[in-house]
């Protein structure tokens, strides 16, 4: 099951963020999961074999700073958000605008965001 | 300041058996910066699963990677059984192990075989190879097939090992550990093997930290950590330590895994001896339902899922965060002050897997 989670908001996550960075944390990833409205975002860290999950949920059009400040590593993962999910990340050092994984040619944008495509008019895969 | 040069090393290169490109920033022979570049082959397997149902879903776990295939569906498996509250027989548990540690002496084996092609040891690499040849014949004696086994399903394992089974198995391991004791010494002594390794590609213990390194990339940089200590599948009953490096560079990332594949013989060995009697399969009812973390050592390092089912007949989401991925950042802080002609080598010291990456 999930355990380990620290809710948070999205204003203190750079705070929170610097906090693990400080006490040696290393950063696993980032989950997006589309929810109603808007996205439900869990930011996975360790120390030791011992897990962290810092969690919070934001609107479609909200922005997420960038978390590279403190942990270079996370570009992969905030470039995987704006790909997959079409989540808006601030201040993003190395920003792939999107073709990070996915490439112009890819028939379907943001595939893991399929309410926010289809209400933008993009197209969606069949269910 | 000096001129700058960008070369693309791949997407198709020797020593990539998949395709990655780093555009490589050079000030003559140094490359000061790299730029990895993705999507070759990308499938859309974390979508693909939620509109898939998820007993099918284990079946396309298998083939996010044929090198972690077992790693991936035994990650998966376990997930569900999570999600599910369902009791996995102790023999089925066992199983799993042999057949997860035999998948990993096979991948550290085509690695082993990989970087010794790339020195330029032909020999060493037709040795490496033929007695990773031996661990396929253990894998293909006891799950049916070489790559593709589907042994391990939601509920147990779909296959059970028997006398004869294991007495192959023990004897195959010993002729494996003979072939593994006259490799390891060329592997950690031979002059040249070391030149083109030691202090080539460094990663200190910090910045492997700071980076996310995982697996045997973490591990040679003096980083104890190894999901398989969580306890999952037999692993809680079989005693052993982590096998760790501290010279943070090529060759520690090269010993660790020669090392492991000596460790994976005497897990394997153990779990046979352990091995309990009784079923090994249970009857899985219902859906999931609820969310969950898996975290299991696979050859590369921590594979991560994070799975969430509404109790519908498909996931609502996959999360798969392989380990290649989280060596990807660290693999740049290494090849930056390397010497062009030591970038094949430096990138190939992560045992990258771009299938897992791509997903």
């Amino acid at each position: 099951m999930l355990t380990n989670v620290r809710l948070i908001s999205k204003d203190d996550l750079l705070e929170t963020v610097q906090e693990l960075a400080r006490d040696n944390y290393r950063l696993l990833s980032i989950t997006a999961t589309e929810i109603a409205g808007g996205f439900d975002l869990i930011y996975h860290f360790a120390q030791g074999m011992t897990m962290l999950n810092l969690r919070f949920s934001i609107g479609y059009e909200q922005e997420v700073p960038s978390i590279t400040p403190f942990y270079f590593c996370a570009f992969v993962p905030e470039n995987e958000l704006k790909d997959f999910h079409g989540i808006k990340i601030a201040n993003l050092p190395i920003n792939y605008r999107q073709l990070f994984i996915l490439s112009e040619l890819t028939p379907v944008k943001t595939p893991l965001a399929p309410r926010a495509a289809a209400a933008s008019g993009t197209e969606v895969l069949p269910e | 300041m000096k001129r700058r040069t960008v070369i693309p090393f791949g997407p198709q290169h020797v020593v990539f058996p998949e395709p990655i490109q780093f555009r490589l920033i050079l000030e003559e022979e140094r490359v000061v910066d790299a730029i990895p570049a993705l999507g070759y082959m990308h499938r859309g397997i974390e979508q693909l699963a939620t509109v898939k149902d998820f007993t099918k879903t284990l079946y396309l776990a298998e083939r996010i990677c044929g090198i972690c295939s077992v790693m991936h569906t035994l990650a998966y498996a376990q997930a569900i059984e999570e999600l599910m509250g369902i009791e996995v027989p102790p023999r089925a548990k066992y199983l799993r192990t042999i057949w997860a540690e035999l998948g990993r002496l096979q991948s550290h084996l085509l690695w082993m075989g990989l970087a010794a092609d790339a020195i330029g040891y032909e020999s060493l690499f037709m040795q490496t190879w033929r007695a990773r040849e031996v661990v396929l014949e253990m894998i293909e004696f006891t799950e049916g097939s070489r790559i593709m086994t589907g042994s391990i399903t939601i509920g147990g394992t779909k296959r059970d090992l028997h006398a004869e089974s294991l007495e192959f198995l023990l004897h195959k391991l010993e002729h494996l550990e003979q072939a593994l004791n006259d490799i390891y010494p060329v592997f950690s002594d031979d002059p040249l093997i070391k030149q083109r390794t030691v202090g080539v590609g460094l990663l200190s213990k910090a910045d492997a930290i700071k980076l996310g390194a995982v697996g045997p990339t973490a591990r040679g940089s003096g980083i104890a950590e190894d999901m398989r200590l969580l306890g999952y599948a037999a692993y809680g009953e079989l005693d052993f330590q982590p096998v760790v490096e501290t010279s943070c560079d090529s060759y520690g990332r090269m010993l660790v895994r020669v090392k492991e594949c000596f460790q994976s013989i005497e897990l394997i060995r153990k779990a046979i001896a352990k091995l309990p009697p009784g079923e090994v399969l249970v009857k899985v009812k219902g859906r999931p339902e609820g969310e969950v973390i898996m975290r299991i050592e696979q050859p590369r390092g921590e594979l991560l899922y994070y799975l969430k089912a509404g109790g519908d007949k498909s996931l609502a989401r996959w999360r798969i965060r392989t380990p290649t991925l989280s060596n990807l950042p660290p693999l740049v802080h290494m090849v930056k002050g390397a010497r062009l002609a030591d970038v094949p080598l430096i990138t190939l010291s992560i045992d990258t897997c771009i299938a897992c990456v791509e997903r």
